[in-house]
C-alpha cells in the first residue's frame, strides 16, 4: 500500500474508534433526572441515598439526582429559565407558592389524567395542600387539575426560652394551655412579663416573629376563622383584609410592638433569640435541627395561643414535586412522584428533623413524632401536628404577583406596628393599595 | 478617486497572476453574498428565536441581506478595479474571518472550557502555592544588585520552581491532556472543518487584497482606513455584539410584553409599558370621610396626598412601586451628594496642608472604596444592629457622657437603623457615603494641587481672608473637578443596587428599600416581566441622561476659566 | 534714648507676636492631625470590627454590649458534663462558681417599702431586699404607689417581720464556689458574670473556605479578573492607538459614539445581555463573566487621551526607521504608557473583582460551582443563622486580595484615580 492510502486507513480507524463509545452507550433504561433544594450537606446526602434506593427498587428506570441551589438563591428562576431552554430535569421540587408561576408559564404538567388512570388517591395528603394543588385557574374550581404532589408540610410553633420563663416566674405555654389560659390575653401578659426582664444595657423581648412572607397574617386568619387565607377573598380575585377581624388582630399586634415588648417589626428575630434574649420566637419546623445544635438555654416548642373567638390559625408551608412539561417520559415521571412521596421515603426525610411528612396518615405522623427525640427527648413534636390541623396553606397566587403585593402591604403593616397608623385606617385602606395589582 | 486610479493605468495588472486571482476573489464575494442571503432566508423560516418575537428575526434577516448586498457591490467594484470596492471586500473578508474564528471557538466549546480551566486550577490548588513561592524567591533575588551570584541563581531557582509547578498543574489537572484531546476531537468534526476552511478562505482573500494595494491605487487615507479598522477590530466586534446589539434589543423589548417564562412569544404592545409605568391620576377629596381610592382613576392606587389650603389633593399611580422606587432613588442621590461631596472637599483641604504624613492619611481614606459593596454591607449590617451593633453603642456612650457632663436626661435613642421605614434609606446612604468619601477626596486633592499657588498668594497679598480666598479663587478653579466628582457620584447613586440589596435584602419586604435598579431587578429576574423591565430601564436611562445634561449646563455657566 | 526704648518695645512685641504665631501654627497643626486621625479611625473601624469578629465563636458573636476581642467562656467538667464557670466578687474576694443544677430555679422576690419604691421603673429601685418567695407570706393586699399597684408581702428580715411591697420577682439560680461549696450566691443565670478568656478562633478561616465553596469562588474570581483585565487593557491599547494616531474614515464620528456609550448605564443592558447569554448558551458559565467585558469604551477613551499627549516626533522617527504601525505601538507607545496601563489595570481589577449585579444575574445565587466571591458572600449571608461568626470571616477573606494589591500598588491607585479626575 502506498503511504497515502495507509494514512487514509489509519485516519478511518481513528475516526471509527471515536464512535465506539457512542455505540456502547445505547441504553434500555428510561433515564429520569430529578432535583430538590437541599439546605445543607446532610440533606444532599439523604436525597442522594433516597434516589439510590428508589432506583434500586425500580426496574427499567435509572435516576439521577441533582441538588439545586439554596433559598433566596434564584432556585425557581433558574428552573424557569431551564424549562424554557429545554434543559430542566424531569421532576423537580418547587415551593408551594411558585406553583402558580410555573403552571401559568406552562412549565409543569397537569397530572390529573395520569392520576385518574393510576387511581391515585390524593386524600392521603393534608387537604389544605391538595386544595392548592388541584386548583384549576381556568374554571376556578378544583376539578380537572393536578399540578404535583406535596413533599412535606411545615407548621409554625412558638419556640420558647424556658429559662426566661423561669426567670420571670411565668408558667410555660403548655401549662397555660392546659389551664385554659393560653389565649391572646394570656399571651400578652406573658410577653409583657418577660420583656419586663430588660435592664438598661440588656434588652429582653417577650416575643419575636419575622415579617417576611406575611407571618403577621397568622393572627388575622385566627380572628377570621374562615378556613382559608384571608389576605385574599376565597377565589383570590381581590383583597380580603377589609373586615372587622382585621382590626381586632392588628390592635392585638400593635400593642405588642408599640410597647416594645416584641422584637421591632421588620427586624430579624432569630439572632436575639439564639443569644437568649427573646422569650418566644415564631418559626417553622425547618429551624428545629439548628436550634438543637446552637441554642444554649432550655427551650421547647409550643402551640400558638387562641384568638378571643377561640380559634387558632397556623401557616402550612409546603412544597411539591412537579413534572417538567417538556419531559420525554410523563408516565415514569408521575410514578417517580408517587414513589418519592411514599411513607417509607417520607419517614426517612422526617428523621432528619427539618420536615413534616405531607401524608396525614397514622404511620407518617408517628414517624414524625419520633423524629429528633434521640437528641432532644422532650421535644414537643405534637405541637407541630396540632398546628397542622388548623393550618391554612400558603397559597400560590394565580391572579397577581404576591411579592409586589406583599411589599406594599408590608409597608402599611409596618406603619401600624410603629404607631403611625391606626388599625382602623389599615383595614379601610389596605385593599385600595392592593387593587391595582389585580388588574394586570 | 475611482477615476484617478483608473486613469493611472491601473487596468493593466502588474503581473500575469494577479488577474485570475482577482476573479477568484470576485467569485468568492458573490458566493459570500449568496450565503448571506441563504442565512437570511433561514432565519426567517425558524419558528421562533427564544420567544423574542418576529421582529428580531426580521431585523437579523435584514442585517444579513445588507451584508449580502455589500458583498455583491464589492464584487462589482472589484471588477472595475476600484479602491473602495477593495476596501469593502477587505472589510467583509477580514470581519468574516474574525467571526468565523470566533464561531469556531464556540462550536469547539473553547469558551465553555473556561469552566474546565477554573475547575482544573481548583483541583490543583496546592501547586498554585508553589508558583507563589517561586515568585517570592524570584522577587527576593531581584533585591540584590545586578551581576550578583545570588541574583542570578536565585532568579533561575525561582523561575524553575514556577515553571515546574505550571507544568505539574497542566498535567495533573488534566488541562493539558484532556483539554487538548477535547479540542482535537471537536475540531475533527465536519462542521468545524467547514468553518476552518471558510475562515482560511476569508483570511487568504483579505490578505491577498491587502497586498495588492498599488493595483488599486491605494491612497494614504485608504491605507489608514483599513489599518485603523484593523486595530479597532477586537474592540469594535465586542462593541457590536455585546453592547450595540443588546442596546437595540433592549429598546425593542421595551415595546413588547416579553416574558421568558411564558411559552408564547413576545407581542408588540406599543407604548403600553410606558403608560402603565408613568400613568398618574390626580383627584381632590370632597370630604374627610372619603378614601383616596374613590377620587382617583380606576386601576390606580394612592401614592401620596397633600393639603393645599382647604382641599386635600390625592395623587394615584398605576405602578406604585415604580414611583416609590423613583422617589427613594432621588432621596438616595440627594443624601449621597450631600454626605460625600462637601466633606470630601473639606478633607481634601486638610490633606492639602504641607504637613508630613498626608500620604498615609490619603491612603487610609481610600481603603473603604476598594472593598466590595457586598462585603461592606455584611459588616455594616452588624454595626447597625440595635442590640449588638457598635453604632447604637457609640451613640449611647455619647449620650451618657453628655448626661453626666450636663446633668441632662436625654434618653437613649436606640435608633432602629434597618427596620424603621423612615430612615432605612438613610442607613444605606450613610454606608455608601462612607465608602465613597475617601475616593472623592483624593480626586479633590488632585484638583486642589492643580490650583496655581501664585493666584492664592496674590489674593492673600490683596488682603483676602481665608473664606474669601476659598470662595472666589479655589472653588471656581475646582469647577471641572467638582463637576467630575458630582457626575460620577450622581450616576453611581442613580444606579444603586448592591447597597440596598445587600444591606437590607429580602428579610424586609418593605418598599422603602427599593431603588429603581432594585425594582428593575425584581421585575426582570423575580417576576420575569422583561419587556416591562426594559421600559423601566430606558426611563432610568433618560433620567440619568437629563441629569447629566443639566449638570453640564450648570457647570459650564459657572466655570470661571476654561481649560 | 526714647528711640532705643521704642525699638526695644517694638522688638519685644515682635517677639511676642512671633511666639503667638508659632503657637497658633502648632495648635492648627494639632487640630488638623486630630481631625484627620478621627476620620481615619472612622474609615478603618468597620474593617477592624470585621477582623475581630471573624475570630469569634458562635456564642460570642451576639454578645451585648458589643466588644471587639473574641472571648470564650471557661468551662469545667463536673460529673462528665461541661458547665460554665462564673466569676463572682463577694465581699471583695473573687470566687469561681458554677450553677447548682440540683436546686434548679428558685423564685425570689425583691421587696422594698412604699417610700423607696420607684413606681415607674421598679427594677431600678435602689434599696431592695432579695428574699426567697418560699420564705414570705402573701398578705393578699395590694398597695398603689405612683399609679402602679404592688402586692404586699409579710417578710421576715433578721428575725423581724415587716410588710413590704414586692417591686418585682425573678427566678434565680444557686451558684456555689468550685473550691468551697459552702459559699453560695443567688443570681440571674442569664446575666451572671461569665468567666471568660480571650480565645481567637483562627480555625474560622479554614472553615469558611470549605463552607459554600468559597475557595472555588476565589479561584473563579481570580481567573475572571485576570482575563478581563488583560483583555480590557489590550483592546483599549489597540483601540486608543487607532483613535489617536490613525486617520481612518469615520474615526471622529465613531469616537463620539464611544463617548456617548460611556454615559449609557449598565442597567439598560442587563436584560438583553442576559437573554443573549441564554441564547448562546453561556448562562451560568464563566465565559459570560469574561467575554462580554473584553471591550471598554471608558478604557479606550482613557488610552486615547493619553496617547494624544505623546509627541508626533517620536512616531515620525520610528517610521523613518521602518517600523510598521504595530511596531510603533508595541515599541514606543506601550513602554511610555506604563502609568496609564497600570491605572487602567487597577480600575479594571477592582471593577471585575467587586462586580455583583452581573454575576448575580447570569450565574445566580444558587450556583456554587461557577460562582464568584461576591455571590459567595451573599450565600454566606443566607446561611448566617447557622454559622453567624463565619459571615464576617468570609467578608475578610473576600476583602483581602484587593487590600493586598492596594498596599503594594498604592501609588498607582491613588495617583491614577486622581489623574482620571483631572481629564
Amino acid at each position: 500500500m502506498s503511504k497515502r492510502s495507509m494514512l487514509v486507513v489509519l485516519l478511518a480507524v481513528f475516526l471509527l474508534s471515536l464512535s465506539v463509545p457512542l455505540i456502547s452507550n445505547a441504553q434500555e433504561d428510561v433515564a429520569l433526572r430529578w432535583r430538590t433544594r437541599p439546605d445543607n450537606q446532610a440533606e444532599i446526602d439523604l436525597y442522594q441515598s433516597i434516589s439510590d434506593s428508589v432506583d434500586a427498587g425500580w426496574d427499567g428506570v435509572s435516576l439521577a439526582y441533582e441538588p439545586g441551589g439554596t433559598e433566596g438563591g434564584g432556585y425557581s428562576a433558574t428552573l424557569l429559565t431551564e424549562v424554557a431552554a429545554g434543559t430542566a430535569p424531569d421532576v423537580f421540587w418547587i415551593p408551594g407558592t411558585d406553583i402558580a408561576t410555573f403552571a401559568s408559564a406552562g412549565a409543569i404538567l397537569n397530572l390529573s389524567d395520569l392520576a385518574t388512570a393510576a387511581s391515585f388517591d390524593m386524600s392521603v395528603f393534608y387537604p389544605q395542600q391538595v386544595a392548592q394543588l388541584t386548583f384549576n385557574p381556568e374554571t376556578k374550581t378544583n376539578e380537572g387539575a393536578l399540578w404535583g404532589m406535596p413533599r412535606d408540610a411545615s407548621a409554625m410553633v412558638l419556640y420558647y426560652n424556658a429559662d426566661l420563663f423561669d426567670e420571670a416566674g411565668v408558667d410555660y405555654p403548655e401549662k397555660q394551655m392546659a389551664d385554659g389560659k393560653w389565649d391572646w390575653e394570656g399571651f400578652k401578659a406573658t410577653v409583657e412579663a418577660i420583656s419586663g426582664l430588660s435592664t438598661a444595657d440588656n434588652q429582653v423581648y417577650g416575643f419575636g416573629m419575622n415579617s417576611w412572607w406575611a407571618n403577621w397574617l397568622l393572627w388575622i386568619n385566627a380572628a377570621y376563622d374562615s378556613g382559608y387565607n384571608n389576605y385574599f377573598t376565597a377565589d383570590q380575585s381581590a383583597c380580603g383584609l377589609n373586615g372587622t377581624p382585621t382590626t381586632e388582630a392588628m390592635s392585638f399586634m400593635q400593642e405588642l410592638y408599640v410597647n416594645n415588648w416584641a422584637v421591632p417589626f421588620g427586624q430579624d428575630s432569630e439572632p436575639p433569640f439564639v443569644s437568649g434574649n427573646v422569650g418566644m420566637f415564631m418559626n417553622g419546623r425547618w429551624a428545629t435541627p439548628n436550634n438543637i445544635k446552637s441554642l444554649g438555654f432550655n427551650w421547647n416548642a409550643a402551640e400558638v395561643p387562641a384568638a378571643p373567638n377561640g380559634a387558632r390559625s397556623n401557616w402550612l408551608f409546603w412544597g411539591a414535586y412537579v413534572v417538567n412539561a417538556n419531559t420525554a417520559h410523563p408516565q415514569e415521571a408521575f410514578d417517580l412522584l408517587s414513589r418519592l412521596t411514599s411513607v417509607e421515603v417520607q419517614s426517612q426525610v422526617t428523621a432528619l428533623g427539618a420536615n413534616i411528612p405531607s401524608r396525614a396518615g397514622e404511620d407518617a405522623v408517628n414517624a414524625f413524632l419520633g423524629s429528633l427525640t434521640d437528641v432532644k427527648p422532650d421535644l414537643n413534636n405534637q405541637a407541630f401536628v396540632n398546628g397542622l390541623a388548623y393550618a391554612v396553606a400558603e397559597a400560590p397566587l394565580w391572579t397577581a404577583n404576591f411579592g409586589d403585593i406583599d411589599s406594599v402591604v408590608n409597608a402599611e403593616v409596618g406603619k401600624v406596628m410603629s404607631g403611625d397608623a391606626t388599625p382602623e385606617d389599615f383595614t379601610a385602606t389596605v385593599c385600595d393599595a392592593m387593587a391595582p395589582f389585580f388588574q394586570k | 478617486m475611482a477615476v484617478t486610479s483608473r486613469s493611472m493605468g491601473a487596468s493593466q495588472p502588474e503581473s500575469g497572476k494577479a488577474l485570475p486571482a482577482l476573479y477568484v476573489i470576485m467569485v468568492w464575494q458573490v458566493l459570500v453574498g449568496g450565503g448571506c442571503l441563504y442565512v437570511a432566508s433561514q432565519i426567517l423560516q425558524i419558528e421562533r428565536i427564544f420567544n423574542l418575537g418576529n421582529f428580531v428575526q426580521i431585523f437579523l434577516a435584514g442585517v444579513f441581506t445588507l451584508i449580502a448586498a455589500a458583498s455583491f457591490f464589492s464584487a462589482y467594484r472589484l471588477y472595475q478595479i476600484n479602491g473602495t470596492g477593495r476596501l469593502l471586500a477587505m472589510g467583509i473578508d477580514f470581519t468574516g474571518m474574525v467571526l468565523a474564528l470566533l464561531y469556531l471557538g464556540h462550536i469547539t466549546g473553547l469558551y465553555l472550557g473556561l469552566d474546565t480551566l477554573a475547575d482544573g486550577l481548583y483541583r490543583s490548588l496546592s501547586w498554585l502555592w508553589g508558583i507563589a513561592l517561586g515568585y517570592m524567591v524570584l522577587w527576593l533575588s531581584w533585591r540584590f544588585p545586578e551581576g550578583n551570584l545570588i541574583r542570578k541563581y536565585g532568579g533561575y531557582a525561582g523561575l524553575g520552581v514556577m515553571a515546574a509547578c505550571v507544568v505539574i498543574i497542566l498535567l495533573t489537572s488534566g488541562l493539558l491532556l484532556n483539554g487538548i484531546s477535547a479540542l482535537v476531537t471537536n475540531i475533527l468534526r465536519v462542521d468545524s472543518i467547514i468553518v476552518i476552511v471558510v475562515a482560511v478562505i476569508f483570511g487568504m482573500a483579505s490578505a491577498y487584497l491587502l497586498r495588492k494595494g498599488d493595483v488599486f491605487g491605494e491612497t494614504t487615507s485608504q491605507r489608514d482606513t483599513w489599518q485603523g479598522w484593523l486595530f479597532l477590530m477586537p474592540n469594535f466586534v465586542s462593541f457590536v455584539l455585546f453592547f450595540a446589539g443588546p442596546l437595540l434589543l433592549s429598546f425593542y423589548l421595551s415595546f413588547t410584553d416579553y416574558n421568558p417564562a411564558q411559552q408564547n412569544p413576545a407581542q408588540f404592545v406599543g407604548l403600553s409599558n410606558y403608560t402603565q409605568m408613568l400613568s398618574l391620576s390626580i383627584g381632590t377629596l370632597q370630604n374627610s370621610e372619603q378614601r383616596g381610592a374613590e377620587v382617583i382613576a380606576e386601576g390606580h392606587a394612592e401614592l401620596t396626598r397633600f393639603t393645599i389650603g382647604d382641599s386635600t389633593i390625592v395623587i394615584g399611580a398605576r405602578d406604585t412601586l415604580f414611583w416609590y422606587s423613583l422617589f427613594n432613588t432621588f432621596n438616595y442621590c440627594l443624601f449621597l451628594l450631600v454626605f460625600s461631596i462637601p466633606p470630601a472637599l473639606g478633607l481634601a483641604m486638610l490633606l492639602n496642608s504641607k504637613m508630613p504624613g498626608m500620604k498615609f492619611f490619603r491612603a487610609v481614606f481610600f481603603i473603604p472604596s476598594i472593598a466590595a459593596v457586598v462585603g461592606v454591607a455584611l459588616i455594616w449590617q452588624w454595626l447597625y444592629d440595635p442590640t449588638i451593633g457598635y453604632i447604637n453603642y457609640a451613640i449611647l456612650q455619647v449620650v451618657n457622657f453628655i448626661n453626666g457632663l450636663f446633668g441632662s436626661q436625654i434618653a437613649d435613642p436606640a435608633v432602629k437603623w434597618l427596620t424603621d421605614e423612615r430612615i432605612l434609606m438613610l442607613s444605606v446612604v450613610i454606608m455608601a457615603a462612607w465608602q465613597v468619601i475617601g475616593f472623592n477626596s483624593v480626586i479633590f486633592l488632585a484638583g486642589l494641587q492643580g490650583v496655581p499657588r501664585e493666584l492664592v498668594e496674590a489674593a492673600t497679598v490683596d488682603g483676602a481672608n481665608r473664606w474669601t480666598r476659598f470662595r472666589k479663587i479655589i472653588l471656581p478653579l475646582l469647577g471641572p473637578t467638582t463637576f467630575f466628582v458630582t457626575i460620577t457620584t450622581l450616576i453611581a447613586g442613580l444606579q444603586a443596587f448592591a447597597e440596598p440589596f445587600s444591606l437590607i435584602g429580602e428579610n424586609n419586604p418593605s418598599t422603602a428599600k427599593l431603588t429603581s435598579v432594585y425594582y428593575l431587578y425584581n421585575l426582570g429576574f423575580s417576576n420575569f416581566r422583561m419587556g416591562y423591565a426594559s421600559a423601566v430601564a430606558w426611563v432610568v436611562f433618560i433620567a440619568i441622561f437629563i441629569v447629566t445634561i443639566l449638570q453640564f449646563r450648570f457647570s459650564s455657566s459657572n466655570r470661571a476659566y476654561s481649560d | 534714648m526714647a528711640a532705643n526704648a521704642q525699638t526695644a518695645a517694638r522688638a519685644r512685641t515682635a517677639a511676642q507676636l512671633d511666639r503667638l504665631l508659632k503657637i497658633r501654627t502648632w495648635v492648627i497643626r494639632i487640630l488638623v492631625y486630630f481631625l484627620l486621625s478621627f476620620v481615619a479611625f472612622l474609615m478603618l473601624f468597620p474593617f477592624l470590627y470585621m477582623f475581630f469578629t471573624s475570630l469569634k465563636n458562635t456564642q460570642d458573636v451576639f454578645h451585648a454590649p458589643p466588644r471587639l476581642m473574641p472571648y470564650s467562656a471557661t468551662t469545667m467538667s463536673i460529673n462528665g458534663e461541661d458547665v460554665m464557670v462564673y466569676n463572682f466578687v463577694l465581699e471583695g474576694q473573687e470566687h469561681k462558681m458554677v450553677v447548682d443544677q440540683e436546686t434548679g430555679n428558685v423564685p425570689f422576690g425583691f421587696f422594698t417599702t412604699a417610700e423607696e419604691i420607684n413606681a415607674a421603673d421598679p427594677q431600678s429601685t435602689a434599696n431592695v431586699r432579695q428574699v426567697k418567695l418560699a420564705d414570705v407570706v402573701d398578705t393578699g393586699r395590694e398597695e398603689t404607689v405612683g399609679g402602679e399597684s404592688f402586692p404586699v408581702y409579710s417578710v421576715s428580715i433578721d428575725g423581724q417581720s415587716q410588710d413590704l411591697l414586692m417591686a418585682y420577682r425573678r427566678g434565680l439560680k444557686r451558684f456555689v464556689d468550685v473550691n468551697d461549696p459552702s459559699v453560695e450566691v443567688f443570681a440571674v443565670e442569664r446575666t451572671a458574670p461569665v468567666d471568660e478568656y480571650v480565645d481567637p478562633q483562627f480555625g474560622n478561616y479554614n472553615s469558611v473556605l470549605q463552607l459554600k465553596n468559597l475557595d472555588r469562588a476565589l479561584i473563579n474570581t481570580s481567573v475572571v479578573t485576570l482575563l478581563v483585565t488583560v483583555g480590557q487593557v489590550t483592546t483599549s491599547l489597540l483601540g486608543g492607538y487607532a483613535f489617536s494616531r490613525i486617520q481612518f474614515r469615520g474615526r471622529d464620528k465613531l469616537f463620539l459614539v464611544y463617548l456617548g456609550t460611556i454615559m449609557i448605564p449598565f442597567v439598560v443592558l442587563i436584560i438583553p445581555l442576559y437573554q443573549l447569554m441564554v441564547i448562546i448558551g453561556w448562562q451560568g458559565k464563566i465565559a459570560a463573566l469574561v467575554l462580554p467585558w473584553i471591550f471598554t469604551a471608558y478604557g479606550t477613551f482613557l488610552m486615547r487621551q493619553f496617547f494624544i499627549t505623546i509627541p508626533k516626533e517620536l512616531e515620525e522617527a520610528a517610521l523613518l526607521d521602518g517600523l510598521g504601525r504595530f511596531g510603533i505601538l508595541w515599541r514606543i507607545f506601550v513602554p511610555l504608557s506604563g502609568p496609564a496601563i497600570a491605572t487602567q489595570a487597577i480600575i479594571t481589577f477592582l471593577y471585575a473583582w467587586n462586580s455583583f449585579l452581573w454575576p448575580l444575574v447570569i450565574i445566580g445565587d444558587a450556583n456554587t460551582v461557577n460562582h464568584v466571591v461576591t455571590l459567595s458572600l451573599r450565600q454566606l449571608k443566607t446561611a448566617a443563622a447557622a454559622e453567624p461568626n463565619l459571615v464576617l470571616t468570609g467578608a475578610a477573606v473576600a476583602i483581602l486580595p484587593p487590600l493586598v494589591l492596594f498596599l503594594l500598588a498604592q501609588r498607582y491607585f491613588v495617583e491614577g484615580i486622581a489623574n482620571t479626575g483631572l481629564k
